[in-house]
């Protein structure tokens, strides 16, 4: 059975390995952070989860009229795209800060959201459906404060 | 052959079960993008797709119940494409869907390689079906997992914080 003691060897290796890319990889995504939170946009303190977006990406569209209503949770949008169109969006998405990503030296190439939270760094990938989510909550909610508002209306 | 087909069924299920309870938040996104299951069942659908790929990972292990367990590993591929079909159809934007963790060259294809998938467990089912469970121990089968699983963990990270550096934020 000797294989079995060499393949032994070989995990722990590996999760050696394993251990440092990841202590690398949360090195680089504080780094990131930090370096979002150095922008005159942005203060330092912000709390708000960050949108990675990129005008070639194919959810563009949806994302675009998803950012434009929802207003529950508030991000950070660091958009990669020519200058006219991220001033366009900076007029448009009046509920998030919009940072363009060439002031920070950056190309973004794929859609996520990252959450920064006491316990650690979460990321999200599928961000149509956790926007939509996030809009199905606050329509319902603003139905209920206008329709609650409309019935005291009436009683008095 | 029987070991060399456990290992690879095993690795599979084992890298898409830890991917998908390392961020149960986005696994649940995930069945939602899905679009077949209602809302109020998400949560719940998520921790059944979990549980069994969790037992899935053990019965390849093992290597018991070999008939029933490729006849049931059919049964969830067959459904796989079922729904990705059915989420082709109904939008037609991203194409490419994350069943096994990040790992990107398995998952581009995802018809394809689920069919090749049924295609193996099919030469199982007719050519290994009356053997004893394992020509090697499942310890063997076991570690072999964990090892491939390590490295496509370990790959992909790799390839993360090499792409850093020139300023891609991917």
């Amino acid at each position: 059975m000797w294989y079995l003691s060499v393949m032994l060897i070989a995990i722990s290796i590996l999760s050696i390995l394993f251990i440092m890319l990841v202590m690398r990889e949360r090195r680089i995504f504080r780094s990131i952070i930090s370096k979002i939170r150095d922008h005159p946009d942005v203060t330092t303190s912000d709390q708000r989860s960050i949108l990675f977006l990129s005008y070639k990406s194919e959810v563009l569209q949806e994302l675009d009229s998803l950012l434009e209503a929802t207003n529950t949770e508030k991000f950070i949008v660091i958009l990669s795209a020519p200058e006219w169109l991220v001033s366009q969006k900076r007029r448009k998405w009046v509920h998030h800060t919009v940072v363009y990503a060439k002031e920070l030296g950056w190309e973004i190439e794929k859609v996520s959201i990252i959450q920064v939270k006491q316990k650690g760094i979460t990321r999200i990938r599928h961000v149509v459906e956790y926007l939509e989510n996030n809009h199905r909550e606050g329509r319902g909610m603003n139905d209920g404060k206008h329709y609650a508002s409309g019935h005291t209306r009436t009683l008095s | 052959m029987a070991t060399a087909i456990d290992t690879i069924f095993a690795t599979i299920f084992l890298i898409s079960f830890i991917g998908k309870i390392r961020n149960m938040k986005e696994s649940t996104l995930m069945v939602q993008s899905y679009g077949v299951v209602p809302t109020n069942l998400l949560r719940a659908s998520t921790i059944a797709l979990v549980t069994t790929e969790f037992l899935l990972v053990i019965l390849f292990v093992s290597g018991v119940f070999r008939w029933a367990r490729d006849v049931m590993t059919i049964l969830l591929m067959l459904f796989f494409i079922l729904i990705i079909v059915i989420k082709r159809r109904n939008q037609k934007g991203s194409k490419a869907c994350s069943c096994i963790g990040d790992v990107e060259f398995i998952n581009k294809y995802p018809i394809t390689r689920n069919i090749i998938f049924i295609g193996i467990l099919l030469t199982d089912i007719f050519v290994s079906s009356h053997h004893q469970p394992h020509e090697y121990s499942s310890w063997t089968v076991l570690m072999l997992s964990i090892i491939f699983t390590l490295l496509s963990e370990v790959f992909t990270r790799y390839k993360f914080v090499k792409g850093y550096k020139d300023h891609v934020v991917s």
